[in-house]
Protein backbone atom coordinates (compact mmCIF):
# COMPACT_ATOMS: atom_id res chain seq x y z
CA UNK A 1 0.00 0.00 0.00
CA UNK A 2 2.99 2.37 0.41
CA UNK A 3 3.67 2.39 -3.08
CA UNK A 4 0.27 3.68 -4.48
CA UNK A 5 0.06 6.17 -1.97
CA UNK A 6 3.09 7.63 -2.39
CA UNK A 7 2.10 8.13 -6.23
CA UNK A 8 -1.29 9.23 -5.14
CA UNK A 9 -0.15 11.77 -2.51
CA UNK A 10 2.89 13.19 -5.26
CA UNK A 11 0.67 16.11 -6.38
CA UNK A 12 -0.50 16.79 -3.07
CA UNK A 13 3.14 16.91 -1.79
CA UNK A 14 4.38 18.80 -4.44
CA UNK A 15 1.43 21.37 -5.06
CA UNK A 16 2.31 22.48 -1.22
CA UNK A 17 5.97 22.40 -1.43
CA UNK A 18 5.99 24.59 -4.27
CA UNK A 19 3.55 27.39 -3.15
CA UNK A 20 6.66 29.64 -1.68
CA UNK A 21 8.48 29.68 -5.07
CA UNK A 22 5.37 30.55 -6.94
CA UNK A 23 3.76 33.35 -4.80
CA UNK A 24 3.77 35.97 -7.17
CA UNK A 25 1.04 37.98 -9.40
CA UNK A 26 2.80 37.64 -12.50
CA UNK A 27 0.70 36.94 -15.03
CA UNK A 28 1.60 34.12 -17.09
CA UNK A 29 -0.92 34.10 -20.16
CA UNK A 30 -4.41 35.28 -18.20
CA UNK A 31 -3.20 33.39 -14.80
CA UNK A 32 -1.64 34.67 -12.02
CA UNK A 33 1.32 32.64 -11.17
CA UNK A 34 0.14 31.36 -7.96
CA UNK A 35 -3.17 30.23 -9.09
CA UNK A 36 -1.37 28.37 -12.40
CA UNK A 37 0.54 26.75 -10.41
CA UNK A 38 -2.66 25.50 -7.46
CA UNK A 39 -4.76 24.51 -11.27
CA UNK A 40 -1.48 22.85 -12.42
CA UNK A 41 -1.60 20.10 -9.81
CA UNK A 42 -5.14 20.06 -9.44
CA UNK A 43 -5.54 18.80 -13.52
CA UNK A 44 -2.95 16.15 -13.08
CA UNK A 45 -3.93 14.66 -9.68
CA UNK A 46 -6.26 12.31 -11.92
CA UNK A 47 -3.84 11.10 -13.24
CA UNK A 48 -1.37 10.20 -10.26
CA UNK A 49 -4.69 8.90 -8.56
CA UNK A 50 -5.06 6.64 -11.63
CA UNK A 51 -1.53 5.51 -11.60
CA UNK A 52 -2.09 4.37 -8.07
CA UNK A 53 -5.15 2.49 -8.69
CA UNK A 54 -2.87 0.33 -11.10
CA UNK A 55 -0.39 -0.11 -8.29
CA UNK A 56 -2.93 -1.21 -6.03
CA UNK A 57 -2.87 -5.00 -4.67
CA UNK A 58 -5.06 -7.12 -6.92
CA UNK A 59 -7.71 -8.52 -4.28
CA UNK A 60 -8.28 -4.38 -3.80
CA UNK A 61 -8.27 -3.22 -6.94
CA UNK A 62 -10.87 -5.81 -8.28
CA UNK A 63 -12.87 -5.55 -5.14
CA UNK A 64 -16.49 -4.42 -6.38
CA UNK A 65 -17.29 -4.09 -2.84
CA UNK A 66 -20.50 -6.80 -2.99
CA UNK B 1 -42.89 41.14 -14.86
CA UNK B 2 -40.12 40.64 -12.77
CA UNK B 3 -37.98 38.01 -15.15
CA UNK B 4 -35.71 37.13 -12.94
CA UNK B 5 -37.80 36.53 -9.74
CA UNK B 6 -39.87 34.18 -12.16
CA UNK B 7 -37.08 32.66 -13.49
CA UNK B 8 -35.51 31.35 -10.31
CA UNK B 9 -38.79 30.43 -8.49
CA UNK B 10 -39.50 28.17 -11.44
CA UNK B 11 -35.68 26.57 -10.52
CA UNK B 12 -36.39 25.85 -7.24
CA UNK B 13 -40.05 25.18 -8.39
CA UNK B 14 -38.30 21.89 -10.25
CA UNK B 15 -35.97 21.08 -7.27
CA UNK B 16 -38.72 20.64 -5.14
CA UNK B 17 -40.70 18.48 -7.66
CA UNK B 18 -37.46 16.31 -8.24
CA UNK B 19 -37.12 15.91 -4.04
CA UNK B 20 -40.73 14.45 -4.10
CA UNK B 21 -40.44 12.73 -6.91
CA UNK B 22 -37.03 11.35 -5.98
CA UNK B 23 -39.22 8.94 -3.49
CA UNK B 24 -40.16 6.66 -6.15
CA UNK B 25 -41.75 3.84 -5.63
CA UNK B 26 -39.41 2.74 -2.93
CA UNK B 27 -40.46 1.22 0.49
CA UNK B 28 -38.94 4.03 2.97
CA UNK B 29 -37.04 2.27 5.67
CA UNK B 30 -34.17 3.42 7.89
CA UNK B 31 -31.50 2.37 5.25
CA UNK B 32 -33.33 3.78 2.36
CA UNK B 33 -34.07 6.96 3.80
CA UNK B 34 -30.26 7.54 5.21
CA UNK B 35 -28.18 6.03 2.46
CA UNK B 36 -30.36 4.98 -0.14
CA UNK B 37 -29.61 1.33 -0.04
CA UNK B 38 -26.07 2.01 -0.91
CA UNK B 39 -27.18 1.48 -4.85
CA UNK B 40 -25.23 4.36 -5.71
CA UNK B 41 -22.46 4.09 -8.30
CA UNK B 42 -21.91 6.89 -11.26
CA UNK B 43 -23.92 10.39 -11.74
CA UNK B 44 -25.46 9.90 -8.68
CA UNK B 45 -22.36 9.44 -6.10
CA UNK B 46 -20.69 11.74 -8.33
CA UNK B 47 -22.75 14.56 -7.58
CA UNK B 48 -22.81 13.63 -3.86
CA UNK B 49 -19.00 13.30 -3.82
CA UNK B 50 -19.08 16.89 -5.22
CA UNK B 51 -21.03 17.95 -2.55
CA UNK B 52 -19.59 20.88 -1.15
CA UNK B 53 -17.84 21.96 -4.11
CA UNK B 54 -20.47 23.61 -5.61
CA UNK B 55 -22.31 25.26 -2.66
CA UNK B 56 -23.27 29.35 -1.96
CA UNK B 57 -19.93 29.04 -0.14
CA UNK B 58 -17.97 28.58 -2.88
CA UNK B 59 -20.18 29.59 -5.69
CA UNK B 60 -20.74 33.33 -4.15
CA UNK B 61 -17.79 33.05 -2.04
CA UNK B 62 -15.39 31.57 -4.08
CA UNK B 63 -16.12 34.73 -6.19
CA UNK B 64 -16.20 37.21 -2.71
CA UNK B 65 -13.28 36.01 -1.22
CA UNK B 66 -11.25 36.61 -4.51
CA UNK B 67 -12.97 40.32 -4.07
CA UNK B 68 -12.06 40.79 -0.54
CA UNK B 69 -8.53 39.04 -0.58
CA UNK B 70 -7.14 38.11 -3.76
CA UNK B 71 -4.13 35.46 -3.81
CA UNK B 72 -5.47 33.36 -1.00
CA UNK B 73 -8.87 32.73 -2.87
CA UNK B 74 -6.94 29.87 -4.63
CA UNK B 75 -6.95 27.53 -1.39
CA UNK B 76 -10.28 26.82 -2.90
CA UNK B 77 -9.58 25.76 -6.00
CA UNK B 78 -6.67 23.54 -4.51
CA UNK B 79 -8.24 22.03 -1.26
CA UNK B 80 -10.80 19.41 -3.48
CA UNK B 81 -8.04 17.96 -5.35
CA UNK B 82 -6.19 17.08 -2.28
CA UNK B 83 -9.10 15.61 -0.70
CA UNK B 84 -9.90 13.52 -3.12
CA UNK B 85 -6.36 11.94 -2.96
CA UNK B 86 -7.02 11.28 0.35
CA UNK B 87 -10.50 9.95 0.34
CA UNK B 88 -9.10 7.35 -2.75
CA UNK B 89 -7.23 5.59 0.17
CA UNK B 90 -9.38 6.61 3.05
CA UNK B 91 -13.22 6.19 2.11
CA UNK B 92 -13.10 2.48 0.57
CA UNK B 93 -12.39 0.58 3.71
CA UNK B 94 -14.59 3.09 5.29
CA UNK B 95 -17.21 2.10 3.05
CA UNK B 96 -16.18 -1.66 3.52
CA UNK B 97 -16.85 -1.25 7.43
CA UNK B 98 -19.72 0.39 6.88
CA UNK B 99 -21.54 -2.43 4.71
CA UNK B 100 -20.34 -5.11 7.07
CA UNK B 101 -21.90 -3.79 10.24
CA UNK B 102 -24.87 -1.60 8.28
CA UNK B 103 -23.59 1.58 9.72
CA UNK B 104 -26.08 4.91 8.63
CA UNK B 105 -24.25 8.19 9.97
CA UNK B 106 -21.09 9.18 11.17
CA UNK B 107 -21.38 8.95 14.49
CA UNK B 108 -22.64 4.84 13.59
CA UNK B 109 -18.75 4.67 12.89
CA UNK B 110 -17.36 5.61 15.95
CA UNK B 111 -19.96 4.01 18.42
CA UNK B 112 -19.04 0.62 16.31
CA UNK B 113 -15.22 0.94 16.00
CA UNK B 114 -14.94 1.32 19.33
CA UNK B 115 -17.77 -0.17 20.96
CA UNK B 116 -18.80 2.74 22.61
CA UNK B 117 -22.46 4.00 22.36
CA UNK B 118 -21.16 7.28 24.58
CA UNK B 119 -18.38 8.10 21.59
CA UNK B 120 -21.13 7.56 19.49
CA UNK B 121 -23.07 10.11 21.27
CA UNK B 122 -19.99 12.47 21.72
CA UNK B 123 -19.39 12.50 17.77
CA UNK B 124 -23.67 13.11 17.18
CA UNK B 125 -23.36 16.07 19.31
CA UNK B 126 -19.87 18.17 17.93
CA UNK B 127 -21.37 16.79 14.15
CA UNK B 128 -24.81 18.46 14.55
CA UNK B 129 -23.56 21.82 17.09
CA UNK B 130 -20.99 22.26 14.16
CA UNK B 131 -23.31 21.37 10.41
CA UNK B 132 -25.98 23.27 11.56
CA UNK B 133 -24.85 26.59 11.39
CA UNK B 134 -23.59 25.86 8.39
CA UNK B 135 -27.16 24.86 7.17
CA UNK B 136 -28.22 27.85 9.02
CA UNK B 137 -25.16 29.87 6.64
CA UNK B 138 -26.79 28.14 3.22
CA UNK B 139 -30.44 29.66 4.41
CA UNK B 140 -29.13 32.92 4.85
CA UNK B 141 -27.44 32.82 1.41
CA UNK B 142 -31.05 31.41 0.13
CA UNK B 143 -32.22 34.46 1.27
CA UNK B 144 -29.95 37.31 0.07
CA UNK B 145 -30.03 35.68 -3.07
CA UNK B 146 -33.64 35.83 -3.71
CA UNK B 147 -33.59 39.13 -2.15
CA UNK B 148 -31.21 40.54 -4.71
CA UNK B 149 -32.31 39.04 -8.19
CA UNK B 150 -35.75 40.25 -7.25
CA UNK B 151 -34.93 43.76 -6.23
CA UNK B 152 -35.69 43.25 -2.73
CA UNK B 153 -39.62 42.68 -4.04
CA UNK B 154 -39.32 39.67 -2.05
CA UNK B 155 -38.18 39.59 1.62
CA UNK B 156 -35.66 37.76 2.72
CA UNK B 157 -37.28 36.14 5.81
CA UNK B 158 -40.03 35.01 2.92
CA UNK B 159 -37.71 33.41 0.53
CA UNK B 160 -35.78 31.44 3.50
CA UNK B 161 -39.47 30.19 4.78
CA UNK B 162 -40.83 29.09 1.53
CA UNK B 163 -37.96 27.10 0.24
CA UNK B 164 -37.05 25.69 3.35
CA UNK B 165 -40.52 24.86 4.51
CA UNK B 166 -40.52 22.62 1.20
CA UNK B 167 -36.92 20.90 1.96
CA UNK B 168 -37.86 20.20 5.15
CA UNK B 169 -41.04 18.19 3.77
CA UNK B 170 -39.18 16.20 0.59
CA UNK B 171 -36.11 15.59 2.87
CA UNK B 172 -39.09 14.11 5.64
CA UNK B 173 -40.38 11.90 2.76
CA UNK B 174 -37.61 11.21 0.29
CA UNK B 175 -34.38 11.24 2.83
CA UNK B 176 -30.84 11.09 0.55
CA UNK B 177 -32.47 10.61 -2.56
CA UNK B 178 -33.99 13.71 -2.70
CA UNK B 179 -30.53 15.32 -1.94
CA UNK B 180 -28.98 12.93 -4.93
CA UNK B 181 -31.57 13.77 -7.44
CA UNK B 182 -31.61 17.62 -7.05
CA UNK B 183 -28.21 17.76 -7.03
CA UNK B 184 -27.83 16.42 -10.58
CA UNK B 185 -30.31 19.85 -11.32
CA UNK B 186 -28.14 22.17 -9.30
CA UNK B 187 -24.64 21.16 -10.67
CA UNK B 188 -25.78 21.01 -14.34
CA UNK B 189 -27.41 24.74 -13.45
CA UNK B 190 -24.40 26.04 -11.78
CA UNK B 191 -22.14 25.30 -14.30
CA UNK B 192 -24.29 26.94 -16.85
CA UNK B 193 -24.02 29.57 -14.51
CA UNK B 194 -20.64 29.80 -14.08
CA UNK B 195 -19.89 29.12 -17.83
CA UNK B 196 -21.79 32.28 -18.81
CA UNK B 197 -20.70 34.47 -15.99
CA UNK B 198 -17.10 33.62 -15.81
CA UNK B 199 -16.39 33.74 -19.07
CA UNK B 200 -19.02 36.58 -20.05
CA UNK B 201 -18.03 39.07 -17.52
CA UNK B 202 -14.43 39.54 -17.39
CA UNK B 203 -14.52 39.43 -21.53
CA UNK B 204 -17.07 41.77 -21.52
CA UNK B 205 -15.16 44.10 -19.41
CA UNK B 206 -12.09 43.52 -20.39
CA UNK B 207 -11.96 41.65 -23.49
CA UNK B 208 -9.10 38.96 -22.83
CA UNK B 209 -8.32 37.33 -19.12
CA UNK B 210 -5.03 38.50 -19.69
CA UNK B 211 -5.86 42.52 -19.93
CA UNK B 212 -8.08 41.46 -16.62
CA UNK B 213 -5.00 40.39 -14.63
CA UNK B 214 -2.96 42.66 -16.00
CA UNK B 215 -5.56 45.79 -14.79
CA UNK B 216 -5.83 44.48 -11.27
CA UNK B 217 -2.12 43.79 -10.98
CA UNK B 218 -1.16 47.75 -12.17
CA UNK B 219 -4.88 48.78 -9.62
CA UNK B 220 -3.96 46.62 -7.01
CA UNK B 221 -0.50 45.52 -6.94
CA UNK B 222 0.21 41.93 -4.76
CA UNK B 223 -3.62 41.37 -4.76
CA UNK B 224 -2.97 37.79 -6.81
CA UNK B 225 -0.15 36.37 -4.78
CA UNK B 226 -0.09 35.40 -0.74
CA UNK B 227 -1.25 37.15 1.20
CA UNK B 228 -2.96 39.90 -1.08
CA UNK B 229 -5.20 41.97 0.50
CA UNK B 230 -5.62 40.04 3.43
CA UNK B 231 -2.59 41.07 5.17
CA UNK B 232 -2.42 38.20 7.43
CA UNK B 233 -3.11 34.98 4.75
CA UNK B 234 0.56 34.48 3.92
CA UNK B 235 2.33 31.22 2.55
CA UNK B 236 2.47 29.56 6.56
CA UNK B 237 -1.27 30.06 6.25
CA UNK B 238 -2.04 28.96 2.78
CA UNK B 239 -0.12 25.41 3.14
CA UNK B 240 -1.56 24.93 6.94
CA UNK B 241 -5.15 26.08 5.37
CA UNK B 242 -4.90 23.35 2.34
CA UNK B 243 -3.84 20.56 4.30
CA UNK B 244 -6.58 21.25 6.74
CA UNK B 245 -9.50 21.76 4.56
CA UNK B 246 -8.22 18.48 2.66
CA UNK B 247 -8.66 16.62 5.56
CA UNK B 248 -11.95 17.92 6.60
CA UNK B 249 -13.69 17.79 3.53
CA UNK B 250 -15.31 14.19 4.15
CA UNK B 251 -15.58 14.84 7.91
CA UNK B 252 -18.73 16.77 7.31
CA UNK B 253 -21.21 14.38 8.75
CA UNK B 254 -23.48 14.83 5.41
CA UNK B 255 -20.40 14.08 3.08
CA UNK B 256 -19.21 11.07 5.28
CA UNK B 257 -22.50 9.42 5.20
CA UNK B 258 -23.22 9.86 1.60
CA UNK B 259 -20.03 7.77 1.16
CA UNK B 260 -21.90 5.13 2.51
CA UNK B 261 -24.47 5.06 -0.13
CA UNK B 262 -21.52 4.16 -3.07
CA UNK B 263 -22.44 0.97 -4.41
CA UNK B 264 -19.15 -0.26 -4.41
CA UNK B 265 -15.32 0.87 -3.40
CA UNK B 266 -14.07 0.65 -7.35
CA UNK B 267 -17.23 3.36 -7.39
CA UNK B 268 -15.73 4.94 -4.44
CA UNK B 269 -12.27 5.57 -6.14
CA UNK B 270 -13.09 5.82 -9.64
CA UNK B 271 -15.16 8.96 -8.65
CA UNK B 272 -12.28 10.10 -6.16
CA UNK B 273 -9.98 10.17 -9.26
CA UNK B 274 -11.71 12.26 -11.79
CA UNK B 275 -13.93 14.65 -9.16
CA UNK B 276 -10.34 16.89 -9.04
CA UNK B 277 -11.37 17.90 -12.76
CA UNK B 278 -14.96 19.55 -11.72
CA UNK B 279 -13.04 21.98 -9.82
CA UNK B 280 -11.24 23.57 -11.98
CA UNK B 281 -14.61 25.47 -13.31
CA UNK B 282 -14.38 27.48 -9.76
CA UNK B 283 -11.10 29.04 -11.71
CA UNK B 284 -13.66 31.10 -13.35
CA UNK B 285 -15.36 32.53 -10.40
CA UNK B 286 -12.25 33.90 -9.18
CA UNK B 287 -12.37 35.89 -12.87
CA UNK B 288 -15.53 37.03 -11.80
CA UNK B 289 -14.11 37.99 -8.25
CA UNK B 290 -11.67 39.98 -10.19
CA UNK B 291 -13.86 41.81 -12.62
CA UNK B 292 -15.68 42.86 -9.72
CA UNK B 293 -12.95 44.46 -7.38
CA UNK B 294 -12.27 46.87 -10.80
CA UNK B 295 -16.14 47.44 -11.87
CA UNK B 296 -17.96 47.42 -8.43
CA UNK B 297 -15.24 48.25 -5.78
CA UNK B 298 -15.98 49.19 -2.59
CA UNK B 299 -17.78 45.89 -1.46
CA UNK B 300 -16.67 45.56 2.30
CA UNK B 301 -17.25 42.58 4.97
CA UNK B 302 -19.96 40.28 3.83
CA UNK B 303 -21.11 42.70 0.90
CA UNK B 304 -18.13 41.37 -0.98
CA UNK B 305 -20.44 37.87 -1.04
CA UNK B 306 -22.57 39.98 -3.47
CA UNK B 307 -19.73 40.84 -5.68
CA UNK B 308 -21.08 38.09 -8.34
CA UNK B 309 -25.25 38.95 -7.91
CA UNK B 310 -24.04 42.53 -8.18
CA UNK B 311 -21.71 42.49 -11.49
CA UNK B 312 -24.15 40.01 -12.98
CA UNK B 313 -27.42 42.43 -12.56
CA UNK B 314 -24.81 44.80 -13.86
CA UNK B 315 -23.76 43.74 -16.54
CA UNK B 316 -25.84 40.59 -18.34
CA UNK B 317 -29.99 40.78 -19.07
CA UNK B 318 -32.41 39.52 -16.91
CA UNK B 319 -33.15 36.06 -17.75
CA UNK B 320 -29.22 35.52 -17.00
CA UNK B 321 -29.53 37.40 -13.58
CA UNK B 322 -32.87 34.86 -13.22
CA UNK B 323 -30.42 31.26 -14.41
CA UNK B 324 -28.02 32.77 -11.50
CA UNK B 325 -30.50 33.45 -8.96
CA UNK B 326 -31.66 30.32 -9.33
CA UNK B 327 -28.59 28.37 -9.23
CA UNK B 328 -27.44 29.83 -6.50
CA UNK B 329 -30.51 29.23 -4.44
CA UNK B 330 -30.12 25.43 -5.44
CA UNK B 331 -26.57 25.88 -4.22
CA UNK B 332 -28.22 27.21 -1.04
CA UNK B 333 -31.20 24.47 -0.81
CA UNK B 334 -29.60 21.32 -1.74
CA UNK B 335 -26.59 20.97 1.02
CA UNK B 336 -29.29 22.50 3.03
CA UNK B 337 -31.20 19.42 2.35
CA UNK B 338 -28.66 17.11 2.64
CA UNK B 339 -27.20 18.66 6.15
CA UNK B 340 -30.44 18.40 8.28
CA UNK B 341 -30.87 15.30 6.72
CA UNK B 342 -27.42 14.29 8.34
CA UNK B 343 -28.38 16.22 11.77
CA UNK B 344 -31.73 14.39 12.16
CA UNK B 345 -30.10 11.14 11.62
CA UNK B 346 -27.75 11.73 14.47
CA UNK B 347 -30.30 12.57 16.68
CA UNK B 348 -32.14 9.86 16.13
CA UNK B 349 -29.76 6.75 15.85
CA UNK B 350 -26.79 8.45 18.31
CA UNK B 351 -28.74 10.02 20.64
CA UNK B 352 -32.11 8.44 20.77
CA UNK B 353 -31.07 4.74 20.41
CA UNK B 354 -27.74 4.62 21.52
CA UNK B 355 -28.00 6.92 24.57
CA UNK B 356 -31.86 7.13 25.59
CA UNK B 357 -33.27 4.21 24.03
CA UNK B 358 -30.95 1.18 23.25
CA UNK B 359 -33.93 -1.05 22.51
CA UNK B 360 -35.51 1.41 19.85
CA UNK B 361 -36.73 -0.58 16.70
CA UNK B 362 -35.74 0.73 13.15
CA UNK B 363 -39.37 2.10 12.66
CA UNK B 364 -39.48 4.77 15.92
CA UNK B 365 -35.42 5.94 15.17
CA UNK B 366 -37.02 6.85 11.62
CA UNK B 367 -39.61 8.14 13.17
CA UNK B 368 -37.51 10.28 15.57
CA UNK B 369 -35.31 10.75 12.32
CA UNK B 370 -37.99 13.05 10.36
CA UNK B 371 -39.34 13.97 13.49
CA UNK B 372 -35.70 16.15 14.02
CA UNK B 373 -35.78 17.44 9.96
CA UNK B 374 -38.94 19.38 11.07
CA UNK B 375 -37.22 20.44 14.66
CA UNK B 376 -33.67 20.94 12.83
CA UNK B 377 -35.04 23.13 10.24
CA UNK B 378 -37.30 25.04 12.04
CA UNK B 379 -34.77 25.95 14.95
CA UNK B 380 -32.27 26.74 11.52
CA UNK B 381 -35.23 29.18 10.38
CA UNK B 382 -35.40 31.02 13.71
CA UNK B 383 -31.62 31.39 14.17
CA UNK B 384 -31.29 32.60 10.31
CA UNK B 385 -34.04 35.50 10.85
CA UNK B 386 -32.87 36.57 13.88
CA UNK B 387 -28.76 36.05 13.16
CA UNK B 388 -27.52 36.03 16.71
CA UNK B 389 -23.54 36.38 16.89
CA UNK B 390 -23.10 33.08 18.86
CA UNK B 391 -23.97 31.14 15.71
CA UNK B 392 -21.73 33.39 13.49
CA UNK B 393 -18.86 32.44 15.44
CA UNK B 394 -20.01 28.36 15.49
CA UNK B 395 -19.96 29.23 11.67
CA UNK B 396 -16.24 30.61 11.63
CA UNK B 397 -15.82 27.57 13.52
CA UNK B 398 -17.31 24.49 11.54
CA UNK B 399 -14.62 23.37 9.41
CA UNK B 400 -12.06 23.63 11.85
CA UNK B 401 -14.25 22.12 14.07
CA UNK B 402 -15.78 18.99 12.14
CA UNK B 403 -12.05 18.20 10.78
CA UNK B 404 -11.53 17.89 14.16
CA UNK B 405 -12.93 14.28 13.19
CA UNK B 406 -10.12 13.11 10.96
CA UNK B 407 -7.25 12.24 13.92
CA UNK B 408 -9.53 9.91 15.26
CA UNK B 409 -10.56 8.09 11.62
CA UNK B 410 -7.31 8.02 10.15
CA UNK B 411 -5.88 6.07 13.53
CA UNK B 412 -9.01 3.90 13.99
CA UNK B 413 -7.79 2.16 10.37
CA UNK B 414 -4.24 2.56 11.08
CA UNK B 415 -3.96 1.85 14.77
CA UNK B 416 -5.57 -1.14 16.55
CA UNK B 417 -4.77 0.35 20.23
CA UNK B 418 -7.10 3.69 19.22
CA UNK B 419 -9.27 3.76 22.09
CA UNK B 420 -12.78 5.12 22.65
CA UNK B 421 -11.07 7.44 25.93
CA UNK B 422 -8.28 8.50 23.53
CA UNK B 423 -10.60 9.62 20.94
CA UNK B 424 -13.10 10.90 23.36
CA UNK B 425 -10.06 12.91 25.00
CA UNK B 426 -8.72 14.56 21.57
CA UNK B 427 -11.96 15.27 20.10
CA UNK B 428 -12.77 17.42 23.19
CA UNK B 429 -9.55 19.07 23.34
CA UNK B 430 -9.27 19.52 19.33
CA UNK B 431 -12.94 21.20 19.65
CA UNK B 432 -12.35 23.43 22.80
CA UNK B 433 -8.93 24.44 21.23
CA UNK B 434 -10.93 25.64 17.90
CA UNK B 435 -13.65 27.44 19.73
CA UNK B 436 -11.41 29.05 22.13
CA UNK B 437 -9.04 30.22 19.32
CA UNK B 438 -11.45 31.24 16.65
CA UNK B 439 -14.27 33.04 18.91
CA UNK B 440 -11.35 34.95 20.44
CA UNK B 441 -10.37 36.20 17.29
CA UNK B 442 -6.94 33.89 17.29
CA UNK B 443 -6.83 32.56 13.70
CA UNK B 444 -4.85 32.88 11.95
CA UNK B 445 -1.95 32.02 14.86
CA UNK B 446 1.52 32.06 14.44
CA UNK B 447 1.02 32.70 10.89
CA UNK B 448 -1.13 29.38 10.32
CA UNK B 449 -4.82 28.34 10.65
CA UNK B 450 -5.93 27.59 13.97
CA UNK B 451 -7.50 24.71 13.21
CA UNK B 452 -4.23 23.15 12.37
CA UNK B 453 -2.79 23.89 15.62
CA UNK B 454 -6.19 22.17 17.51
CA UNK B 455 -5.42 19.53 15.03
CA UNK B 456 -2.16 18.78 16.22
CA UNK B 457 -2.85 18.87 19.88
CA UNK B 458 -5.94 16.75 19.32
CA UNK B 459 -4.18 13.91 17.70
CA UNK B 460 -1.39 14.10 20.68
CA UNK B 461 -3.55 13.77 23.18
CA UNK B 462 -5.79 10.79 21.05
CA UNK B 463 -1.97 9.28 21.03
CA UNK B 464 -0.97 9.53 25.06
CA UNK B 465 -4.76 8.17 26.42
CA UNK B 466 -4.73 5.53 24.10
CA UNK B 467 -1.30 4.89 25.42
CA UNK B 468 -3.24 5.28 28.87
CA UNK B 469 -6.02 3.46 28.53
CA UNK B 470 -5.64 1.38 25.31
CA UNK B 471 -8.93 0.43 23.18
CA UNK B 472 -9.55 -3.78 23.00
CA UNK B 473 -11.88 -3.60 19.79
CA UNK B 474 -13.85 -6.48 20.19
CA UNK B 475 -12.69 -9.04 18.36
CA UNK B 476 -15.74 -9.32 15.94
CA UNK B 477 -15.13 -5.87 15.02
CA UNK B 478 -11.53 -6.47 13.98
CA UNK B 479 -12.16 -9.90 12.71
CA UNK B 480 -14.92 -8.33 10.01
CA UNK B 481 -11.96 -4.98 9.88
CA UNK B 482 -9.73 -4.95 6.96
CA UNK B 483 -8.04 -1.51 6.97
CA UNK B 484 -6.17 -0.41 4.09
CA UNK B 485 -5.53 -3.76 2.01
CA UNK B 486 -7.84 -6.38 0.48
CA UNK B 487 -5.13 -8.65 1.02
CA UNK B 488 -4.02 -8.13 4.07
CA UNK B 489 -7.02 -9.51 6.54
CA UNK B 490 -7.66 -13.09 5.01
CA UNK B 491 -10.56 -14.00 7.64
CA UNK B 492 -12.32 -10.97 5.71
CA UNK B 493 -10.98 -11.41 2.13
CA UNK B 494 -12.33 -14.68 2.39
CA UNK B 495 -15.42 -13.44 2.97
CA UNK B 496 -15.43 -11.33 1.04
CA UNK B 497 -14.67 -13.62 -2.16
CA UNK B 498 -17.79 -16.09 -0.85
CA UNK B 499 -20.20 -13.08 -1.29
Amino acid sequence: MLRPAAVGFLPYVVMLVGIPFVNSPANVGGVPLLGLWILIWVVLTPLFLAAAHRLLPRAEREDGGR
Amino acid sequence: MNVPLVITAVIVGLAVIIGFASHGRTTMDLEQWTVAGRRYGGLLLWVLGAGEIYTTFTFLGAAGYAYANGGPAFYILGYGALAYAISFFLLPPLWRYAKRNGLLTQADYFTSRFASPWLGALAAVVGVVFVVPYGTLQLEGLGDIVTTVTNGKVSSATAMIVAFGLVALFVFASGLRAAAWTSVLKDALLIVAVLIVGIGLPLKYFGSYSHLISAVNHAHPGHLALPGSSGVLGVPWMISTLVLTSMGFYMYPQAFMATYSARSTRAIRRNATFLPLYQVLLLLMFYVGFTALLIVPGLKGSGTNFALLDLTRKGEPAWITGLVGGAGALAAIVPGAAIVLAAAALVGRNIYRDVLRRDASERSVLRVSRVFVLVIMAASLYIAIRSPSVIVNLLLAAYDGVTQFFPAVLASLLWRRTSAAGVAAGLLVGVGLVLYLVVSGHDPIWGLNAGIVALLANAVVMVVVSLIVPGRPAREVMAAYRPFTAAAGTAGAGEEARR
